[in-house]
């Protein structure tokens, strides 16, 4: 028997990102080092690159940090007709041409350009993205924070035959922030739990969508009583709710990330859902499946060790199979 | 007490619409009389046959029979005009009687009255020669379009030798048809087509059915005349003439005659020439010589479309499976009766990896047969899968898992190991083999990979699938499974094994593989699952997906 409630606590625990605080300070380093190289690049053609991702709204867990660096550019940056494309690639040159196969691997994604640098001496891994956007008409940034994103048309688009998304990133950056840190026991919590699992079982899915719903869930349903009940309620939610709920961005409400899933990836999202919640239900034990406790990092309680002890002393051997 | 007939005939006599022409009597056990039937303003007479059975059917046929000959041109009448019936089953012979007489109501609105044609095409009758020895030639598809008049020769085999009733019933299998000098393969999988010893026969393709009335094949070769070219006939009389077959003590010539059905596919009837006394003869026409068909019986023996869509007809895997090329490491209990399902239900691409030999007491559990001996197991399930399917092709392979494991670890293989394991759609693994489990995770393959094992006593089936493959089966632990320690320790046994009879491990395997295929067929994706067999108080599988 496993007391669920301990062990999501211990499994929080092994995630805090300040675990990782090297590696946290050697993406913060980095970050701050490709801002600097894009300020002086792009000189006054760039408004103030901030952090957008996880680890600015305060969601983060120290798997996989996300840490996102919005570049916002000027609306003439890449002259009066210079298309969004040609934004993208400027930037995507220039770091290709600062890091990539010196100290990096510099590739173009879906909305973003990815920085991946070489492991270091200690093993460690800095992943930034850089987001390139652009204000919608001369000096509105300043007004609206509204930032138009390229979509890499070879990662396919969010709507069909559009190959650029209209957001507030400080927007959505700031609803989200304000609600985990408002209700850090129970939103933060509860997405920082779902990210854990999502990162082991379904990497694919946005952590942004992860972050709506779940908000959603908490305005929808009434969630309380212990950290697995609000799991639970917010898991019920997902499995019942994910083919028809809206989540609308909140940088652009005309933007619906419930559309950045298919149909068929939402079916299996309420399947997940379902049989996790049976499963965990029928033996507890089955939440470790679920949420992995970041050995690295085992709990520091002694009495919720029991369940992040890294492998010492006597292991149990695995039931044999047979065939 | 009132004799059979007359009871019988009391029945019939007082049925509205039926008059008795002739009275009803005892025949050699059979009730023999003859009615008249007013029906819809229609008036037909029938002899009426009642064997010794009824109201019981025989064979599953009716044991009544309404015969008319001269109705042999409707649906659903038999050669000897006899009208096709099917009641439901009543021991109460009234009860029985009335129905009967209904069905044959039916028929005559159906078919005399309406003409009305059925959905379903019915293949042509055929009355099969009951010679001494009786055979039967299986085909298949063959990816040519016969054209009409073409024929040729065609090269079949003996596939076994059986028994129907009491005579002996040789199956063939046809091959190759030779169109000019291109021989066009059968579709049979590769093991079928490398079959040696092959005998020839003739073929036409007369492209409509070489019936009279109908559906009813023709019964002599002066009947078959008009269906067949000179040409075809000039054919025949070289061969006639030649005295190849004869020479060779060949007796009995196989004609093949093609046509096409409605669904558009070509059936073929076989005719047995024989070559002490051909059916054809030369004549002299106006413009030179030509031939006929003499005015003798056919001897005709009986064919059957064994193609894969009727060979898997009534029930297979989907597609999303059986087109798949599938990698089976391990043949053990489960490995094999994976296997088996897996050929039965018409997967047409099987690797089988297993460097173990298969030895007596592995059969009371898995799909071995006893009689083939000490054998390496990918040979003798291999060969058996084959006897199962003429469609399945198997690729046998003693060392695959062990040369992967001497590999892999040396930095430069993993790769090529990849790429080779890649060449597979989906990969079974019933090795129980954790190695296996982590190498198949850890090369991190595109292919679908399936894991199964079960725990002693088959209280579980475990199904482990991507990702996280290794990572699930390692945390089994955690499932809460029914460890139960004691093994089976036969007396001088080295290496104990696991309780559990072919029963126990079969319930399960047939349920996971359903599971699976429905799974597969939805497009949803596979899970990890493992299934419960409940036992305390009633039989009972659970399934516990993840």
């Amino acid at each position: 028997m496993t007391d669920k409630n301990k062990y999501l606590d211990c499994v929080l625990g092994s995630h805090k990102i300040t675990n990782e605080r090297v590696l946290l300070d050697k993406h913060i380093s980095k970050r701050n080092e490709i801002k600097e190289a894009l300020e002086i690049k792009y000189e006054s053609n760039l408004y103030s690159p901030f952090n957008s991702g996880s680890y600015a709204k305060n969601t983060a867990v120290n798997l996989k940090f996300d840490f996102d660096l919005m570049a916002p550019y000027k609306r003439n940056a890449f002259g009066s007709n210079g298309t969004l494309k040609e934004m993208f690639i400027d930037v995507f040159e220039f770091l290709k041409d600062k890091y990539h196969g010196k100290e990096a691997t510099v590739r173009d994604q879906k909305v973003s350009i990815g920085i991946e640098f070489y492991s270091d001496k200690d093993g460690h891994i800095v992943k930034i993205d850089v987001v390139p956007g652009r204000e919608l008409n001369v000096n509105q940034y300043k007004d609206d924070d509204k930032l138009n994103l390229y979509v890499n048309k070879k990662f396919g688009t969010l709507e069909e035959g559009s190959d650029y998304i209209r957001s507030n990133i400080q927007a959505q950056i700031d609803k989200i922030k304000d609600r985990a840190t408002a209700e850090k026991d129970s939103i933060r919590k509860i997405i920082r739990l779902l990210k854990v699992w999502k990162i082991n079982k379904k990497p694919d899915i946005k952590s942004f969508f992860i972050e709506l719903i779940t908000m959603k869930a908490f305005d929808s349903v009434k969630a309380d009583g212990d950290l697995w009940d609000k799991l639970k309620t917010v898991l019920e939610f997902i499995r019942d709710k994910v083919k028809e709920v809206s989540l609308p961005d909140p940088g652009n409400s005309t933007n619906e990330v419930a559309d950045t899933l298919t149909e068929t990836e939402k079916s299996t999202l309420s399947d997940d859902m379902k049989y996790m919640i049976e499963r965990i239900e029928e033996n507890s034990d089955n939440i470790k499946t679920y949420f992995k406790i970041n050995e690295d990092h085992p709990c520091e309680n002694k009495e919720e060790n029991k369940y992040g002890v890294k492998r010492e002393g006597v292991s149990v051997p695995p039931t044999p199979r047979f065939g | 007490m009132e004799s059979r007939t007359n009871f019988i005939s009391s029945i019939i006599e007082k049925m509205p619409n039926i008059i008795i022409l002739r009275n009803f009597s005892e025949n050699y056990g059979n009730i023999l009389g003859r009615i008249k039937v007013l029906h819809l303003e229609v008036e037909l007479e029938f002899d009426v046959e009642i064997q010794p059975q009824y109201p019981l059917q025989m064979h599953e046929t009716e044991s009544i029979r309404f015969l008319n000959s001269e109705l042999i041109t409707y649906n659903h009448v038999n050669r000897d005009g006899s009208i096709c019936i099917h009641t439901t089953h009543s021991p109460d012979i009234k009860q029985k009687i009335e129905w009967d007489f209904n069905s044959l109501m039916e028929w005559i609105e159906k078919y005399y009255l309406s003409n009305s044609e059925d959905n379903n095409y019915e293949h042509i009758v055929v009355s099969e020669y009951q010679d001494e020895v009786l055979s039967c030639y299986l085909f298949t598809d063959v990816k040519h379009s016969f054209q009409k008049h073409s024929f040729g020769n065609f090269f079949y085999s003996l596939l076994a030798v059986g028994y129907e009733g009491k005579k002996e019933k040789q199956t063939y299998l046809i091959h190759d048809f030779l169109v000019g000098k291109v021989p066009y393969e059968c579709n049979w999988s590769s093991l079928y087509k490398q079959q040696r010893n092959f005998l020839q026969g003739i073929y036409v393709y007369i492209e409509v059915p070489p019936v009279k009335h109908k559906r009813f094949a023709v019964e002599s070769w002066s009947e078959l005349e008009p269906f067949v070219s000179q040409e075809f006939l000039k054919f025949l009389y070289d061969i006639d003439k030649k005295g190849a077959y004869k020479k060779a003590g060949i007796k009995k010539l196989p004609l093949f005659i093609g046509y096409k059905i409605p669904t558009g596919e070509i059936h073929w009837q076989c005719a047995i020439i024989d070559t002490d006394n051909f059916p054809n003869e030369p004549l002299r026409l106006e413009n030179g010589f030509g031939g006929q068909f003499r005015d003798i019986p056919i001897n005709w023996s009986s064919t059957k479309n064994c193609s894969y869509k009727y060979f898997f007809g009534r029930g297979k895997f989907s597609e999303k499976i059986t087109e798949k090329k599938i990698l089976l490491i391990g043949i053990g209990a489960v490995g094999s009766m994976v296997a088996t399902t897996l050929t039965r239900g018409g997967c047409k691409f099987l690797s089988l990896v297993d460097y173990e030999v298969k030895e007596p007491e592995n059969v009371c559990r898995s799909e071995y047969d006893f009689n083939t001996g000490i054998n390496n197991k990918v040979i003798d399930l291999g060969l058996k899968l084959t006897k199962i399917s003429p469609f399945v092709e198997i690729i046998p392979d003693v060392i695959m898992m062990d040369a992967i494991k001497y590999f892999i670890n040396n930095g430069k293989s993993e790769e090529a190991i990849k790429k080779h394991i890649e060449e597979f759609d989906i990969i079974i693994d019933c090795t129980t083999d954790d190695d296996v489990a982590f190498i198949l995770d850890f090369l991190n393959l595109k292919n679908e990979i399936i894991s199964l094992s079960i725990t002693n006593n088959a209280k579980e089936l475990l199904c482990s699938v991507k990702p996280n493959l290794y990572e699930w089966l390692n945390n089994r632990n955690n499932l809460n499974l029914k460890n139960d320690g004691a093994f089976y320790e036969p007396t001088g046994c080295w290496s104990p094994t696991f309780k559990a009879s072919y029963n126990d491990i079969s319930v399960l395997v047939q349920f996971a593989l359903k599971h699976i295929n429905l799974s597969i067929e939805s497009g949803k994706p596979l899970r990890h699952f493992f299934l419960s067999a409940e036992t305390e108080n009633e039989f009972n599988i659970k399934l516990h997906q993840y």
